[in-house]
């Protein structure tokens, strides 16, 4: 009969170290490879448009965002506290310009840029086409000797955003000699592909 | 030389839960049930903050994260033109609806007429010229007004394409809007 008892013991209180183990294992993969929001992506809400077969990433430090959301403004923001601080004189500034003279720029109207309807960081208009143009390549400058590498662009545009914009922003940013960029898109899935 | 004696005893409680030595257990009973109690650490508590923290994680991690179109502009001034053959271009131009008018240019400078054409049949038509001219270059003039949606569903469609990935964006003009007016605007 002892030899029951015996047995009986170890199943009393369930070893839970495996278990543990196992949890602090995924975990430690959640932690690791979280990605926390940009606070430029909280402030502007864009609906991105969906593409099909970019299979490059979007690039995780040293970014220069360009967002353009459905009112035409353009919005220029840098990963750096350093780079902001040194071109924009705030360290949460965020640069907007609004290229088409004929219409009114959105952020006006801080509903306009998010469904919270206020602004977390302090917006620096840009009014001239030629200081905004200055700001791209202050912001490229600065991260150089800042952080000692050079920005890499990305565009996010809205869906609805007219393409006159994003023309005004590309003829920018080729008169700024940044040829190379990219646009930041969400990746179709098939049912939305077939409409 | 209290310490050395939990220590016995702890591998001692191991080993008994192993179904292992009885002898070190009986031997030192006067210690067990001070010890065990000590021993036995209740892990529920924390067991409950890291299935809070792994919950957190999960359900704040981005699943999807967003690609990128890696877009290449011409380096060199603005003013500065480059003449191509005429018989090579293939002018795309979108509409401020969004309807998509394709034609194919002569070597006489002149374009033949254009055909509307849906994402899909624009892919096909692409594919069939760049197949049988490898000199193609895409030309793409966009309507201030058409949706940026619509310019991101074109690019992809000619990276879809199994053609050479040579296009140009380029400014729409008076006969721009009559060539898209001849096709429903």
């Amino acid at each position: 009969m002892p030899a029951v008892k015996k047995r009986r013991k170890p199943a009393q209180a369930i070893d839970m170290t495996p278990y543990v183990d196992v949890i602090m294992l995924i975990l430690t993969f959640f932690i690791l490879t979280a990605q926390f929001k940009a606070e430029l992506a909280e402030d502007i809400q864009v609906k991105l448009p969906n593409s099909g077969n970019d299979t490059t990433k979007l690039p995780e430090r040293n970014v220069m965002t360009l967002v353009i959301n459905r009112f035409g403004d353009i919005f220029a923001d840098v990963d750096n506290i350093n780079v902001r601080e040194d071109v924009l004189g705030d360290p949460i500034g965020l640069a907007a310009y609004h290229p088409d003279s004929t219409t009114q720029p959105g952020w006006t109207n801080p509903s306009n840029l998010n469904d919270k309807g206020e602004m977390k960081r302090p917006i620096v208009a840009f009014n001239d086409r030629e200081k905004f143009k200055k700001l791209l390549i202050d912001f490229r400058l600065s991260s150089k000797s800042n952080v000692g590498k050079d920005l890499r662009i990305v565009v996010k545009g809205d869906k609805e955003a007219d393409i006159g914009a994003v023309q005004d922003l590309m003829e920018i940013m080729k008169e700024t000699k940044n040829t190379r960029f990219s646009f930041v898109t969400d990746l179709e899935t098939d049912e939305k592909e077939k409409k | 030389m209290f310490e050395q004696v939990q220590e016995k005893y702890i591998m001692a409680s191991v080993e008994q839960a192993e179904g292992g030595s009885e002898k070190r257990g009986r031997k030192q009973n006067k210690w067990a049930k001070r010890k065990r109690v000590g021993f036995h650490i209740d892990m529920t508590p924390y067991v409950d903050v890291i299935m809070l923290l792994l919950t957190f994680f999960i359900m704040t991690s981005t699943l999807n994260q967003p690609q990128v179109m890696q877009i290449n502009l011409p380096k060199g001034d603005i003013e500065s033109t480059v003449k191509v053959d005429m018989g090579n271009v293939v002018f795309i131009r979108i509409s401020e609806k969004g309807n998509i008018g394709l034609s194919k240019g002569k070597s006489d400078g002149t374009e033949e007429q254009p055909i509307k054409v849906s994402l899909e049949q624009m892919r096909q038509y692409l594919e069939g010229w760049g197949t049988a001219n490898k000199e193609m270059i895409m030309i793409l003039k966009f309507h201030r007004k058409a949706k940026y949606d619509m310019m991101i569903s074109v690019l992809d469609e000619i990276n879809r394409a199994a053609i050479e990935k040579r296009y140009s964006f380029s400014k729409m003009e008076e006969p721009d809007f009559k060539v898209l007016e001849a096709i429903g605007g």
